[in-house]
C-alpha cells in the first residue's frame, strides 16, 4: 500500500509535470510558427498579382515580330533609296 | 474510498485536463498552420506555372530585338557609305526634281531622271514607295470608295499641270 502511494505521488508530482513543461515548450514554438504562416500567406498571396503582366509578354513578342517585319522593309526601302 | 483517494483522483483529473488542453491547442495550431502551408504551396505553384515559360519568350523578344537593331546598323552603315544625304533627296528633288541634276547622282533618283533608264522594263510604273502621311493625305490618297476598284490611281483632271518624269510623257 506505501508503495503505491509513492507511486501516486510520484505520478502526481513529476510525471505530470514534466509533461507540462514538455508540452509548453511544444506550444510556444508552434504559436510561433502559426504567426509567421500566417505573415508568409498575407505576403506570399501578393506574387500572384505581381505576375499577372507575365501575360502581356506574349502581346510583346507578337508587337517585336511586326516591328522586325517592318524594319526590314524600312531598311528594304533604306537600300533601294541608297 | 477515503479522502486521499479522492484527493488524489481529483489532482490526477486536473492534471489531464491541463494536457489534454495543451494537446488540443498544439493540435489546432498544426492544422492551422498545414491549411498555411497548403495555401503557400498553391501560390508558389501557380507561379512557377506563370512564369515557367517567360523565359522562353523573352528570349525570343531579344532575339528579335537584336535582329532588327542589326537590320538598321546595317541599313544605316550602307546609307551611310553611300553618302546619300537622305534629307536632301526628300526635300529638295521631290518627283519632279530639279532640272540639271545629274542622273543618279546624290539626291538624283529615276523620279528625277530626264529619260527613261534602259533597265525598267517597258510598259511598267515606277516603285515609289508610300508613307503613312502620304495615305492619310486626302489630296494625295483619297478614300477607298473614291478609288478606282481595280486599285489604280485616279486621273488627274486635265487642266491640272502634268510633271516632268518619263511616265507622264
Amino acid at each position: 500500500m506505501t508503495l503505491l502511494w509513492i507511486g501516486n505521488l510520484l505520478f502526481l508530482f513529476v510525471v505530470i509535470p514534466v509533461v507540462v513543461i514538455i508540452l509548453r515548450r511544444v506550444l510556444s514554438p508552434a504559436t510561433e510558427i502559426k504567426a509567421y504562416a500566417d505573415d508568409i500567406t498575407e505576403h506570399g498571396a501578393q506574387f500572384a498579382p505581381h505576375l499577372e503582366a507575365l501575360y502581356e509578354l506574349d502581346t510583346t513578342r507578337q508587337l517585336v515580330r511586326q516591328v522586325n517585319a517592318d524594319l526590314e522593309r524600312y531598311a528594304r526601302a533604306l537600300e533601294r533609296l541608297a | 474510498m477515503d479522502t486521499a483517494h479522492i484527493v488524489l483522483l481529483l489532482a490526477v483529473t486536473i492534471a489531464i485536463v491541463a494536457i489534454a488542453g495543451y494537446l488540443i491547442a498544439i493540435v489546432l495550431i498544426l492544422k492551422h498552420v498545414v491549411g498555411r502551408l497548403t495555401t503557400i504551396l498553391g501560390a508558389v505553384q501557380a507561379v512557377t506555372d506563370t512564369s515557367q515559360p517567360v523565359g522562353e519568350i523573352v528570349e525570343d523578344i531579344n532575339r528579335d530585338l537584336d535582329a532588327g537593331r542589326k537590320l538598321i546598323e546595317d541599313a544605316v552603315g550602307r546609307l551611310e557609305a553611300s553618302q546619300v544625304p537622305v534629307g536632301a533627296t526628300s526635300a529638295q528633288s521631290s518627283r519632279h526634281g530639279v532640272e540639271g541634276q545629274a542622273l543618279g547622282g546624290p539626291g538624283g533618283g529615276t523620279a528625277t531622271a530626264a529619260e527613261r533608264p534602259a533597265s525598267a522594263p517597258a510598259g511598267t510604273e515606277p516603285v515609289r514607295l508610300s508613307t503613312d502621311a502620304e495615305r492619310s493625305d486626302p489630296e494625295r490618297h483619297p478614300p477607298e470608295a473614291e478609288r478606282d476598284p481595280l486599285g489604280s490611281e485616279p486621273d488627274p483632271p486635265e487642266t491640272a499641270p502634268r510633271g516632268r518624269g518619263w511616265w507622264n510623257r
